[in-house]
């Protein structure tokens, strides 16, 4: 493990690169149809929520120092409880990559390929992941740093290019369909950070646990922002009735930007930079699925286990008739899969193993147990 | 065995495989340590306190203490050019315990044989009388009383005045002078029992004779080159680096060849473990026979399977010596103009010498430029096939136009057009290199422009692919190491294969893998894409560079014994 430790910035720019995927994807567009013009206080309502519980998350991780959501919940519940945990997670990332991969390719076909077949596309992704996967993880986080930048200023020039196009006034009504939808159903939109669900695996991963608080911040506030501007973005440029019926919106606020006569139809720089990201978002979580994998079955070596795991999420992905039934996929079951996992289960498991160390604590007679005691 | 056994035991035999034996070096350095940088800290101030004990001003009037002295400053039982001659020196019938000091190829050994070793070590007529005999001036006598004037024997003037027959002697009294002239290329002779040295001009080393350099070419600096014999490169690079921390380490590689490779070092500024590593692998190396600077780089390269090179290879002892004097380690092999350069890092690959002798805004536009040219030579013509076969909407319509128009009389896919022309370009280069000097340009001149022009008259390529593969060519000649620009110049055409197959899609797979791959590399121990992948310390060590007043620290990376290289104020004059 020691030679697959990253830094700080590696750390912020995975996280970033989970969270910024589905901003690009669908994110703002789910948002806006759910809260309308509300979309913007909702964002800003469900990233203090998210920071709040990043407060929680850490200071409850404090007392496990290098462990993942995977190791606290063996000692928690033993190794059934990790074996379902790990099988939970394994489920959940391959479930949200697959649909993802699906849902990117759709809309690399409608807009490049028209008339390649989607497993094709499909396999060129699976060759990617599969040879970055062979390098080193740290290697995958370094290259990922230098895309993650990019992504952050596409997504920013994006909101910037279009200021000439924004009709200011489409954020009346403030609080869109009324407080409730904005404030409380509209809690639900927190699944927008499914990005934290990473936040549970990566201590192990990380050079330095002290600055764990630091990361998990820094890729909460910056996921926010990008969030906060994608949502202001789309808003500003199209009314939510509209918004409904696109699909990519964000590269249809892209392919309105031009600068002079000259760039006028710069969108497939954009889905370039895009591209980047979600390759390094795939490949990820294919290490990160097969990582869970070698815990449950306690392998330590293992080449082909990711492809292993291609194939499957080639299946998973293919399932789906078309591009409406992943939106479906998407917006309906991504969602409480997420809040579901990541903010019940995960906290839950974080909570009752604080109480449980405290309570070992107590019985032995001691303030703090040794971290070598996990 | 239960059911969970059996189940894991299965798994076990279906999915895992044996464990990769690879190797793995890595230097202990401060970013990778962050816990441990205040322990490192006190390593490296602990050190320096040691060498400021060690530190002695005056000559010792004991000869042993000095030479013990100068063999641990010099490390001479490490530094193979070092060479001590002990000898006895004859004064007056007397004998003195002496030494020389000088360093080999970059003295006149015929100067120090005639004009030095002859004088004090033969007898001569004027050294067989008495020893302390007093010298008599002058003799007057005045009623039988006799008043002599004589000179009292003095051992230092002795020598000085009668028995070192060259022109140009000098008499020093403390070790920083005595060491700043043999690091010049001078012969220091010591004495038992005197407190001084005597400085002797015998530099022989090779000068102007040395050709200036001729693929590493600069407008503003120094204009030699290193030459083939390794003699005379180490006695260049003494001469530059002009301190006697600089060590060179003679090791033998090739089983039947057993040519001599030179490990140069500066001692208190490169990292022990990337010394021992460098060390360790010229020492374990089975070949029998190496004959260049260029296969000792592939031997000892970390990872042979990509094509990106990781050792830097220059023609330039300035070059060499400021990567010396950055901590790292540089490898000489004789009969090779070339000396290796590790580690080196992508930075290094697209850093010219002339950059630190330019002003710093002058030097951060070429090199920006210098990113632009990788950036086209890469990626120009993958883009050009990608934006041509799927993203036509880039262009402006009036471009798209006359792209299309130049292109209607053409018969080949675009893929045929541009593959013909990037080989085409590609054997024009080789053919150059290969010709008669003198037919050179012409092959150049015939390739470029007939073979171009005919192309285009008969519809094989269109016009506008002409241009793209023209600044493609410029550019590639604008990176100032061959090595990398040959590894870009062979990645092109696999980015032109992926722009074609997927357009932008396949130019972002391939961009993808090759990043991760270039983060995944190691030179010595040291990541390839340092600064910025990891991030350390960018202000001193980024690609782009500070003014050369605020160029502090070495590269934080290489892990140094001294962390700066010069003070926080180095400009003192203005502040005083």
């Amino acid at each position: 493990m020691s030679e697959q430790k990253i830094g700080n910035w590696e750390a912020i720019a995975l996280i970033l690169t989970i969270i910024i995927n589905h901003i690009i994807l669908e994110l703002p567009k789910d948002i806006i149809q759910t809260t309308s013009s509300g979309a913007i206080l909702n964002v800003v309502f469900i990233s203090f929520v998210a920071l709040g519980i990043i407060f929680l998350i850490c200071n409850l991780l404090k007392k496990f120092p290098g462990l993942d959501i995977f190791d606290i919940s063996k000692f928690l519940g033993g190794k059934w409880l990790k074996l379902i945990i790990c099988i939970l997670f394994l489920l959940y990332i391959l479930f949200i990559a697959s649909t993802l991969l699906r849902s990117f390719s759709e809309i690399l076909k409608v807009i490049f390929f028209p008339r390649t077949p989607i497993y094709l596309i499909m396999i060129l992704f699976f060759i990617a992941i599969f040879i970055i996967n062979r390098l080193k993880f740290k290697a995958m986080a370094r290259a990922n740093l230098f895309f993650t930048v990019l992504v952050l200023l596409t997504l920013l020039f994006v909101f910037l290019g279009n200021l000439e196009n924004f009709t200011w006034q489409r954020i009346y009504p403030i609080l869109g369909n009324g407080a409730y939808s904005t404030f409380f159903s509209g809690l639900s939109n927190l699944y927008a950070f499914g990005g934290i669900s990473y936040l549970y695996l990566i201590p192990p991963y990380l050079k330095s646990q002290k600055d764990y608080s630091k990361v998990a911040f820094i890729s909460i506030l910056s996921s926010a922002f990008c969030l906060l501007i994608s949502v202001s973005t789309l808003l500003f440029m199209f009314s939510p009735v509209l918004i409904k019926q696109q699909i990519f919106s964000l590269y249809l606020a892209a392919r309105f930007i031009e600068f002079g006569r000259f760039f006028q139809r710069v969108d497939a720089v954009f889905m370039l930079i895009w591209l980047f990201s979600i390759l390094y978002y795939l490949s990820f979580a294919f290490y990160f699925i097969t990582s869970i994998f070698k815990k449950i079955v306690n392998l330590k070596n293992s080449k082909w286990c990711v492809s292993l795991f291609i194939l499957f999420s080639f299946g998973i992905a293919l399932i789906p008739k078309n591009m409406l039934e992943v939106i479906i996929l998407e917006s309906s079951i991504y969602k409480y899969i997420i809040i579901c996992l990541i903010f019940i289960i995960g906290l839950g498991i974080l909570v009752l193993a604080n109480i449980k160390r405290l309570c070992i604590a107590k019985k032995k007679g001691v303030s703090e147990i040794n971290e070598n005691f996990y | 065995m239960n059911f969970q056994e059996k189940l894991t035991n299965i798994l076990k035999s279906v999915f895992e495989s044996s464990e990769k034996n690879e190797y793995d070096f890595s230097l202990s350095s401060s970013y990778m340590q962050e816990e441990n940088s205040s322990d490192y800290d006190l390593t490296t101030e602990k050190i320096q306190e040691n060498q400021k004990l060690f530190e002695s001003k005056n000559i010792f009037p004991s000869l042993a203490v000095t030479l013990e002295y100068i063999n641990v400053k010099y490390n001479t039982l490490i530094n193979s050019d070092i060479v001590v001659r002990e000898f006895s020196l004859n004064a007056r019938n007397k004998q003195y315990n002496a030494f020389l000091l000088f360093i080999d190829g970059m003295v006149d050994s015929k100067l120090i044989n005639d004009n030095v070793l002859e004088a004090l070590m033969l007898r001569n007529r004027s050294n067989i009388f008495e020893g302390n005999q007093n010298q008599i001036i002058n003799e007057a006598k005045t009623n039988n009383i006799a008043v002599r004037k004589i000179k009292k024997f003095d051992l230092e003037d002795y020598i000085f005045n009668c028995l070192l027959p060259q022109n140009s002697v000098k008499k020093v009294t403390n070790f920083e002078e005595a060491f700043s002239g043999v690091n010049m290329g001078n012969c220091l002779l010591f004495i038992d029992t005197l407190s001084v040295a005597f400085d002797i001009d015998v530099k022989g080393f090779k000068q102007r004779s040395i050709e200036s350099p001729s693929n590493e070419i600069v407008i503003k600096g120094p204009q030699e080159s290193f030459v083939e014999n390794i003699r005379t490169n180490t006695s260049m690079i003494r001469r530059i680096v002009n301190n006697e921390n600089l060590i060179i380490e003679n090791i033998d590689v090739g089983k039947l060849t057993k040519t001599k490779c030179c490990v140069c070092y500066i001692k208190n500024i490169t990292n022990s473990d990337l010394i021992a590593e460098v060390k360790y692998r010229l020492n374990n190396l089975e070949i029998d026979a190496l004959l260049s600077s260029g296969e000792l780089q592939q031997l000892i390269e970390d990872q042979n399977k990509y094509s990106v090179p990781q050792i830097l290879l220059t023609e330039r002892p300035d070059k060499a010596t400021k990567y010396l004097y950055s901590g790292r380690v540089v490898v000489l092999v004789n009969g090779n103009p070339y000396v290796l350069i590790m580690p080196a890092t992508l930075v290094d690959f697209i850093s010219s010498p002339e950059d630190s002798n330019l002003k710093f805004q002058f030097a951060n536009f070429i090199k920006f430029l210098r990113l632009l040219a990788i950036v086209i030579t890469l990626l120009l013509p993958s883009f050009y096939v990608a934006i041509s076969d799927f993203h036509q909407e880039l262009l402006p319509t009036e471009l798209l136009f006359s792209v299309l128009a130049s292109r209607e009389n053409v018969p080949f896919p675009i893929i045929f057009e541009i593959l013909i022309m990037e080989i085409s370009f590609e054997l024009i280069r080789e053919a150059g290199l290969r010709v008669p000097s003198p037919v050179g340009p012409t092959i150049g001149i015939v390739g470029a422009l007939v073979l171009g022009q005919a192309a285009v008259s008969a519809s094989i390529v269109s016009p506008i692919l002409i241009i793209i593969v023209a600044i493609t060519g410029i550019a590639s000649f604008a990176i100032p190491d061959f090595s990398f620009g040959f590894h870009l110049r062979i990645m092109r055409f696999v980015f032109i294969f992926l722009g074609y197959i997927a357009g932008f899609f396949g130019i972002a797979f391939g961009i993808c893998i090759y990043a991760c791959i270039l983060c995944n590399i190691n030179s010595f121990g040291v990541p390839y894409m340092v600064p910025y992948g990891p991030i350390t310390n960018l202000n001193q060590s980024g690609f782009f560079l500070k003014p050369v007043w605020k160029r502090e620290k070495r590269p934080d990376y290489l892990n140094t014994k001294r962390e700066k290289s010069q003070s926080h104020i180095s400009r003192a004059w203005k502040y005083k």
